[in-house]
């Protein structure tokens, strides 16, 4: 599964989602959706910025949906110009690509992100509930204050009509009204919650510094390495 | 006053560890001659146009595990030294098996190196995707176990 480029997609849509963040819902130029694999991302490339190389974006539809979406936060140069397209603006991308997913169907699943690390957990969220909704799932989402949630209806729409489905938003930077939980994502809160964690996989999303942190916790809790997937971007 | 390690687990650090001069001075397991190498699995990520680009080769053993894992890069110091030692706990105890290589993530090989400043995180990214890719190409060949 080589990383193919050289992929032509078009603009469907663009829903802002919280201050400076965007999705962009895309298709092929020809309006078809490449296959896809809740987790998997992918490259675009924008030489018009002067620079050949690409940036990943996790995908954060579900492979059911009608458009191929990545969710992007304006926080430099490259997103800034992602976030500035138009409805029918084509881009250069790869088709989608990675291996951050789970390869079991039945494994209890521990989602822990922060900030725009929700992109593949939505895809990861939403195809659950449609696919295998008896598997249980658990968010854990860090972000610093509500205003930050993104994809809060979805998420809070999940976690009510879907039994197997359990959401847990942290707050860092303000108070948290019940039931969500103030201070930083961590390893003893997952495992609490998680009630037996000995089957779970835990996926983890978000900054280089996030993903580095939980990481560590969590193996220090003892979980062994290879249950533990992990997903980082560069943020600063 | 904090070691060069203890700089380099920071999140501002940006000094290479010990270990990471280490294995960019000394690669591991380095391939310079792939034509007169018959490996089970080959993986190739990135490209040079792109910036790094990343070749990982494999022997699987009888038992499942890998014997040996051989690997070239067009890339900077952490890429090669990201790689070495990706490529050293592939084989180390025994070799590890397909579904535990599988797993190994990029902190797992950071945290060996004793650390990586995080502009350079990618670097260790591509080596596990190459010998991700390798592992694919062998299930290719041989089915999910030889």
């Amino acid at each position: 599964m080589a990383q193919e480029s050289n992929t032509r997609y078009v603009v469907r849509d663009i829903v802002a989602e919280t201050p400076g963040v965007s999705t962009l819902r895309l298709s092929l130029v020809n309006g078809s959706i490449p296959k896809y694999v809740p987790g998997q991302f992918i490259t675009v490339y924008a030489p018009e910025l002067g620079t050949p190389e690409g940036k990943a974006y996790s995908i954060s539809s579900a492979p059911h949906e009608k458009t191929l979406d990545i969710t992007v936060k304006d926080m430099g140069k490259f997103s800034h110009y992602l976030c500035s397209r138009k409805v029918g603006d084509e881009l250069e991308g790869s088709l989608p690509y990675g291996y951050f997913f789970s390869e079991s169907q039945t494994t209890p699943l521990a989602l822990i992100c922060g900030g725009i690390g929700i992109a593949p957990m939505r895809s990861m969220l939403i195809a659950a509930a449609r696919e295998t909704p008896r598997r249980n799932v658990a968010l854990f989402y860090s972000n610093r204050t509500a205003q930050d949630i993104v994809f809060k209806k979805t998420l809070d729409e999940l976690g009510e009509d879907t039994k197997n489905i359990k959401i847990f938003h942290f707050l860092t930077r303000e108070h948290a009204d019940p039931p969500a939980i103030n201070g930083r994502i961590n390893a003893k809160t997952i495992l609490e919650s998680l009630g037996d964690a000995q089957p779970a996989e835990f996926l983890l999303c978000g900054s280089i510094s996030f993903v580095r942190d939980l990481w560590r916790d969590l193996r220090a809790a003892g979980v062994p390495e290879e249950k533990i997937y992990t997903e980082a971007f560069f943020s600063h | 006053m904090k070691t060069n390690d203890q700089l380099c687990n920071d999140v501002t650090g940006w000094l290479y560890s010990d270990t990471v001069k280490d294995h960019f001075f000394h690669p591991r397991n380095i391939l310079l001659d792939e034509k007169n190498y018959e490996a089970d699995g080959v993986g190739v990520v990135g490209s040079p146009a792109c910036g790094d680009m990343m070749a990982v080769w494999i022997k699987v053993a009888d038992n499942g595990r890998i014997n040996e894992c051989m690997w070239r890069t067009f890339g900077c110091a952490s890429a090669i030294a990201s790689t070495s030692m990706m490529s050293l706990m592939a084989t180390e105890e025994g070799g590890m098996t397909l579904a535990r290589a599988k797993r190994m993530t990029p902190e797992a090989i950071i945290e060996r190196l004793g650390g990586l400043p995080d502009r350079k995180y990618h670097c260790s990214v591509l080596g596990h995707l190459a010998l991700r890719e390798a592992i694919q190409d062998y299930e290719e060949n041989y089915g999910a176990r030889k």
